[in-house]
């Protein structure tokens, strides 16, 4: 069980793919600067991509030959983003419109093809689907919080209902998108920062501690001897 | 007069990364010194301008008749795809220097969004209006057209990429906070850039 | 290599499955499209459905080729019958501030009269700094409720007593346009009549007089409006319907601030251009924008090639009263 938690953790936060890894950066920027909506739509897009793409290629790793992976694992992620276009279309047209070139270009997008690279191929069914699915909610959160922070500055909006009555234009543009993403991810990583150095000085003090007490008992021995 | 449009929407108007943002994987990992930028840059705009050379018949003339457009993804990367495998074999073959500055880059173009992107432009999804601001409203884009704005659009790309690598060439010598260090300060940077550039959506056509 | 060995290859195994992958996707793909696929019609009544709150209607094209879609600025480029509503929809263009502005009005009608006005959307807009983000949802409203018969909108346009200040007006006054001449024209399709062209709407109409010299029309001109301000024109037009004489008198043309460069002195020489010219080269004009007079200042272009299209029209009206004439 640990080792899904693991996966997990990994695929939110320590090795999140928007902030960690700064993955995916074109629907990212696209997205957050249309606002919470679209890019919320983005993310799920991309997480059912990815799930279902690292679930069939982690299945078929053992009969797909090494040498023609790469193409195959386009074809499939070809085949599923068109699958989750057409059902869009049909069912969801509103977001369709709003997700416009950036839900064909979830293709090139290089978490997904990242993850059956690094991950997939080498994984279990399962691990993989639990892989797919983390970094899916990392991409879907980080992409979700950006968007929020933009949507209210760019149009005092918060997914899409109106709550103050100002508008900073650049933040519904790429300028805006540019410099709420770049900050999110110095904030980021700063946090990771401070809470790995805390739990350092904790691990630290724990085994100076033990330290202590090994010498002292040592010394214990000594002054015994 | 519409020649003189095309190039300013491609380049300025309408500019791959700051307008549109695709291809921001390249503009924020290759752009670290000038010459890599520059490499990348002709890079993308040779593929751009080939891809939609060839895949602009394909959709017009193989999948609408065929009623199979709902295929386009697959065909046109397998389309990229094949044509950055060729021409890098090419490139090694004729002229080894070439490849050595330029070639490096080119197994990196596959997965990037604005090569995709260019060729989406002309696929009949959107019109000529929606692209160009008043070159020829509601007239499909032909060929010709077509292939010189996806050329443009490369160059647009290239401009931009220079621009940011000078900067990031600049920002080095700078001490910046450490959580800003790297991709932040970049992005920051790139901020302005993108702020420049939303003067020429005045343009007026 | 035997062809046994081959069979059991690597490159055989590649081949095998990158076909095996692309034939499965390809035949999965056609599957799902036969069942998901979204045709032309129904992505139309999806986008006329917005009109109507996401109702389901039906809708009938019709054909407009043969009429006159010129109507009080505005260009009509295509209409729609709504079957189960008996409205029409209307699609209507008019230049702007950057480019065309298009809108979708849909148009209530009681046989052949017209009630009211549904709805108006904004359909595109070719200006890329975005104006028209200024302009709210009530006012789009105000065209359904202040819609009186026979009156004009003027929301965009200043020192009209409706005039409102959005910081839009010149994509406001070219949506006014829009449906102005979409109401107009519908008006005249519904009772199957013609349209008559009309350039008399910045023609102040109380000022301006004419003389009847032998088979030539001298007019003198004013038109109305602040921005640009009112202009005094001498015109004549004569038997062929041809421009003899263009001579702007007063200039309402603004002086640019910033630069200091004044249009009016800038226009006045080029007013010679117009000479010789016949309706359908102003009409031509009026459409592009581009036409022999090149001042920057495109608005004053528009009151002058109003003013030649409004003496040109007027001039069957003077010679043969009879006929013409409301």
């Amino acid at each position: 069980m640990n080792k899904y938690k693991k996966i997990t953790l990994d695929g939110i936060i320590f090795s999140n793919p928007t902030f960690m890894l700064v993955l995916g950066t074109c629907p990212t920027l696209a997205m957050i600067s249309k606002g919470a909506i679209s890019a919320a739509g983005m993310g799920l897009c991309v997480l059912v991509v990815l799930t279902l793409s690292n679930i069939i290629i982690s299945a078929l790793r053992k009969v797909i030959p090494n040498q023609v992976r790469i193409p195959c694992y386009i074809v499939i992620i070809a085949t599923l983003v068109t699958l989750v276009q057409m059902v869009l279309e049909k069912f969801l047209p509103d977001l369709y419109d709003s997700l416009g070139t950036f839900l064909a270009l979830i293709v090139v997008n290089c978490i997904v093809l990242g993850r059956a690279e690094a991950f997939a191929n080498k994984h279990t069914v399962l691990e993989s689907a639990t892989d797919g699915i983390a970094n899916g909610l990392g991409f879907t959160l980080a992409l979700t919080l950006m968007g929020i922070v933009c949507e209210f500055f760019g149009s005092g909006a918060l997914f899409g209902f109106k709550i103050m009555d100002f508008k900073i234009k650049m933040f519904s543009s790429p300028a805006g998108a540019f410099i709420i993403y770049g900050l999110s991810i110095a904030l980021f990583t700063y946090i990771i920062d401070v809470t790995q150095r805390a739990r350092r000085v904790k691990v630290n003090r724990f085994t100076r501690k033990n330290l202590l007490n090994e010498r002292n008992s040592a010394d214990g021995t000594e002054v015994k001897a | 007069m519409n020649f003189v449009l095309l190039v300013l929407s491609a380049v300025l108007t309408n500019n791959f990364i700051t307008v549109k943002t695709y291809g921001i994987c390249p503009f924020l990992g290759v752009s670290k010194n000038t010459k890599s930028a520059v490499g990348m840059g002709v890079a993308v705009t040779i593929v751009m301008a080939l891809a939609t050379l060839v895949t602009y018949p394909i959709y017009k003339f193989i999948m609408t008749p065929l009623n199979i457009t709902f295929l386009w993804i697959i065909f046109f990367i397998f389309v990229i795809a094949a044509l950055v495998q060729m021409l890098e074999a090419i490139i090694r073959k004729v002229s080894p220097s070439l490849y050595n500055t330029m070639g490096v880059y080119l197994p990196l173009i596959t997965t990037n969004c604005a090569v995709l992107g260019v060729t989406q432009l002309f696929n009949g999804v959107t019109e000529l209006g929606a692209i160009v601001n008043g070159v020829t409203e509601g007239v499909w884009l032909n060929l010709g057209w077509a292939v010189l704005y996806s050329l443009f659009a490369g160059v647009g790309f290239t401009l931009v990429m220079i621009i940011m690598s000078g900067m990031r060439e600049k920002l080095n010598c700078c001490k910046v906070s450490k959580s800003l260090e790297g991709f932040p300060i970049s992005m920051i940077a790139a901020a302005f850039i993108c702020m420049a550039f939303m003067v020429f959506a005045q343009i007026k056509v | 290599m035997t062809v046994k060995q081959f069979f059991k290859s690597t490159a055989f195994k590649c081949i095998a499955v990158l076909t095996g992958v692309l034939l499965t996707s390809g035949i999965l793909l056609a599957i799902a499209f036969g069942f998901l696929e979204v045709t032309d019609e129904e992505r139309f009544n999806r986008k006329i459905g917005v009109m109507y709150g996401g109702e389901t209607v039906t809708s009938q094209a019709q054909d407009i080729s043969d009429k006159n879609v010129k109507v009080k600025g505005a260009t009509i480029e295509a209409l729609w019958l709504i079957t189960n509503k008996s409205d029409y929809l209307v699609q209507a263009s008019s230049r702007g501030n950057g480019g065309d502005v298009t809108c979708w009005i849909t148009i209530n009608m009681n046989g052949t009269a017209v009630t009211g006005i549904g709805k108006v959307l904004l359909y595109s807009v070719d200006d890329p700094a975005e104006f028209k983000d200024n302009i709210g949802n009530d006012i789009y409203e105000k065209f359904h409720t202040e819609y009186v018969e026979g009156k004009d909108f003027s929301y965009g346009t200043k020192g009209t007593e409706d005039y409102i200040n959005t910081g839009a007006s010149y994509t406001l006054s070219a949506v006014c346009n829009n449906v102005n001449g979409a109401v107009e024209f519908v008006k005249a399709y519904a009772s199957g009549g013609e349209i008559v062209k009309d350039f008399s709407k910045n023609i102040d109409k109380e000022k301006t007089s004419w003389e009847i010299d032998g088979e030539t029309v001298i007019y003198d001109i004013y038109t109305t409006g602040e921005e640009p301000g009112p202009f005094h024109f001498t015109i004549k037009v004569d038997a062929s319907g041809t421009l003899t004489e263009y001579i702007i008198l007063t200039n309402g043309s603004s002086t640019e601030e910033e630069s200091g460069e004044d249009y009016g002195s800038l226009m006045s020489p080029q007013a010679v251009n117009l000479k010789g010219k016949t309706l359908v080269d102003i009409e031509s004009y009026l459409d592009n924008a581009d036409g022999v007079l090149i001042t920057g200042a495109t608005r004053s272009n528009q009151r002058c090639y109003e003013a030649a299209a409004y003496a040109l029209t007027e001039y069957d009206r003077i010679m043969n009263p009879d006929k013409g004439g409301e």
